[in-house]
């Protein structure tokens, strides 16, 4: 009713989506988030994923870390096993691409001898 | 290890004539039958004590003791359960069918002959049930041997071979599996004479995942996000169903605060559902300011879901042990002025849906499911209720937060206050109002007082009596009031203390399974882990699954324009039938 009488004063009682951009709450969780500076290579949030969408490859130099948002089904297991924290679930929701490659993120590390 | 109820065991195990087995389930009597005499002993369990199969599982143990296991659960009405095993040899894989003598077995026993190419001696319909025509024969999928890696070729085969009905005037009506509108893929085969079905045979299991197949292997862990991604709609009842078996099997418990907040998770899900499917009734007779309602106010209790779990369908929330989530005193004091409002706005809602004289006269003996049948084929949840069975799982088989009289507690208004300050209503409002307009309120007395079985002292289950369309809308209204009135006073006592319980993984051979009130109805996940701690056998019986045969029993003599209001009315699921 309260939304029949507003809307019969002439306000729409729907959001104009995506016109107006809508926010997700901060308990969402979307898609997953590197931060690089805290990144060590352990590979915890590697092993953790149910689905294999990240994978943490050692080189000679340092590791490979990649996430497939293709099958990520944000559970959020790889936050929570994180020491690190360095991986987290944003608020980001909106994960239409063009080209399904544009689905993988990848970052390459060098080690850092001195600080680890 | 056995948590048997030693004297009423007895009982049980006298009567069914078999040999006592341990079991790691509260309330279980497991017992281990001779195969012939195991359709008898399942009739001696059903006729004598009242019992409703609750589910069958069956197991390739041919590597371990060179047979097949059939089990059949049946739940009994005083709190406990039975659980009649017999083993199949390898060799020769066929066993009595149980049907004959209890109807309810008989989808159970044709799953068992496509998945594991047991053959159910004796039952009356032998047609493919999982499997579709183009799978080829002698493959069995849950058998050990067969590996799910490599593809499977499929066949040309003869089409399925319905039921049909011969006469004059008799037409034969396909819908589906495709349907005008976003919903599941399932087939219906209507017998009609001019408007008025006479036949209606239903062919489901379209969507099959293979889930009891992928989960085998994977770590307790690992299988509680498939467990968790069974259904869309009852993600939480299955995330818990599972972790709850998972956690008799480490022998732990989620400590208290865990579990009001499972419970308070639980009880949003059937909000939504139940709010949701009330609206979405009213676009089977066509009153779409119902169904705009409807949906207006699911939306809203989601993003109330998305708020505290940070997922629309409350995914994340619970884990092995308890839960990933806290509810915080900020949010909670927040969620319950919303849920105060919507509770307003949904009364406005069936006010509005009772009161339209053409909408309530399309529901009223519409789609009746007798009650004697609705038993014989073990229904359960609002489809069992709306036809005078009174079931309810967070009574008769509590968990969570609805154990021992906890609720009724909760619910007692001397104690329970909202944050506002505001005393809470002493007891929910069922059984009241929702029949009032003109509809013969005939019920069993649906509200707080009369039901004391078992723990969950005084918790309200409405019943009705009709089994039409209408008493399955009213039992729904009534049970959002439940929900409502159940979250707000778990709110106002929220224990405090960790929120989840810590474990290692299993390292012997356990089997557990464990059953939750989803919102529509009964669900059952068997589990079994092995000295690896891995999951050896998963068994997912979804209340759609019981209650799918009740939707076609419920057509015949209606309109065949009404089939998808009696349809919306059981409001069932093809993905967590199919698995
Ligand atoms: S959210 Fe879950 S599925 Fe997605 S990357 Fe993290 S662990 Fe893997």
């Amino acid at each position: 009713m309260r939304v029949l009488r507003q809307s019969m004063r002439g306000r729409v009682g729907a959001h104009d989506y995506p016109l107006e951009p809508e926010a997700a709450p901060a308990a969402f969780r979307g898609q997953v988030q590197l931060d690089p500076n805290r990144c060590r290579g352990d590979a915890a949030c590697a092993r953790v994923c149910p689905s294999g969408a990240i994978t943490v490859e050692e080189t000679s130099t340092g590791w490979i870390w990649q996430l497939d948002d293709s099958r990520c089904v944000f559970c959020g297991l790889c936050a929570d096993a994180c020491a690190n924290r360095a991986v987290s679930l944003s608020n980001a929701f909106e994960l239409a691409v063009r080209q399904p490659d544009d689905m993988v993120t990848r970052a390459e590390f060098i080690r850092n001898e001195e600080t680890d | 290890m056995t948590d048997v109820v030693t004297s009423p065991a007895v009982d049980l195990q006298q009567l069914s004539g078999g040999e006592l087995l341990p079991s790691r389930v509260p309330g279980e009597t497991r017992v281990v039958v001779p195969l012939v005499t195991l359709p008898r002993a399942c009739q001696v369990i059903v006729d004598g004590v009242g019992a409703r199969l609750a589910t069958m599982v069956a197991q390739d143990e041919r590597a371990e003791t060179g047979s097949f296991t059939l089990a059949y659960t049946f739940a009994i009405p005083d709190r406990r359960w039975m659980t009649i095993e017999c083993q199949v040899p390898a060799d020769s894989p066929a066993f009595p069918s149980v049907t004959p003598l209890v109807p309810a077995a008989h989808w159970y026993e044709r799953e068992a002959r496509d998945m594991f190419g047991l053959e159910p001696e004796g039952h009356p319909d032998l047609r493919r049930l999982v499997m579709h025509d183009d799978w080829p024969a002698g493959v069995f999928p849950l058998r050990k041997d067969f590996d799910p890696s490599i593809p499977v070729p499929r066949v040309e085969a003869d089409p399925y071979r319905f039921h049909t009905l011969h006469g004059d005037g008799i037409v034969e009506i396909p819908v589906g599996p495709f349907h005008a509108g976003v919903i599941e893929p399932g087939h219906f085969r209507f017998a009609a004479v001019g408007e008025v079905v006479l036949a209606l045979e239903p062919r489901l299991f379209y969507t099959h995942r293979g889930i009891e197949k992928l989960i085998e292997g994977k770590s307790l862990d690992h299988g509680l996000q498939i467990a968790e991604r069974i259904c869309g709609v009852c993600s939480l009842s299955h995330a818990v169903t599972y972790c709850q078996a998972a956690e008799q099997i480490l022998g732990i418990e989620a400590p208290p605060r865990a579990a009001v907040i499972r419970s308070i998770g639980l009880e949003l899900e059937r909000l939504y559902n139940h709010v949701g499917d009330a609206g979405n009734m009213c676009a089977g007779v066509g009153f779409m300011v119902g169904v705009a309602h409807g949906a207006r106010l699911k939306d809203e209790l989601q993003r109330l879901n998305e708020q505290f779990t940070g997922n629309r369908f409350l995914r994340g929330l619970s884990a092995i042990g308890g839960v990933r989530r806290d509810l915080d005193v900020e949010f909670a004091a927040q969620m319950s002025l919303e849920l105060a409002r919507i509770a307003r706005e949904f009364g406005e809602l069936t006010a509005m849906i009772l009161g339209s004289e053409t909408t309530m006269e399309r529901m009223r003996r519409t789609g009746i499911l007798p009650g004697d049948l609705a038993r014989a084929l073990g229904v359960v949840g609002v489809g069992a209720r709306a036809s005078g069975i009174d079931l309810d799982t967070r009574r008769d088989h509590p968990y969570a937060a609805y154990r021992d009289g906890e609720t009724a507690r909760r619910r007692d208004g001397k104690t329970a206050r909202r944050p506002d300050g505001q005393n809470l209503p002493p007891s929910p409002a069922v059984g009241r109002g929702a029949g009032g307009e003109g509809y013969s309120a005939v019920g069993r007395g649906a509200g707080g007082e009369g039901h004391s079985a078992g723990g969950g002292e005084g918790f309200p289950v409405p019943t009705r009596e009709e089994g039409d369309v209408a008493a399955r809308l009213l039992v729904r209204i009534d049970e959002v009031a439940v929900s409502f009135a159940l979250i707000q006073a778990l709110i106002a006592e929220m224990p405090a203390g960790p929120l989840i319980a810590g474990w290692t993984p299993p390292t012997t051979d356990a089997a557990a399974f464990s059953a939750t009130e989803s919102p529509r109805g009964e669900n059952l996940h068997w589990l079994r882990v092995n000295a690896q701690g891995t999951i050896e056998r998963y068994r997912v019986r979804s209340a759609s699954f019981p209650n799918w045969p009740a939707v076609a029993a419920a057509a015949p003599g209606n309109m065949v324009p009404d089939f998808p209001l009696i349809n919306k009315s059981f409001e069932l699921c093809y993905a967590c039938l199919d698995r």
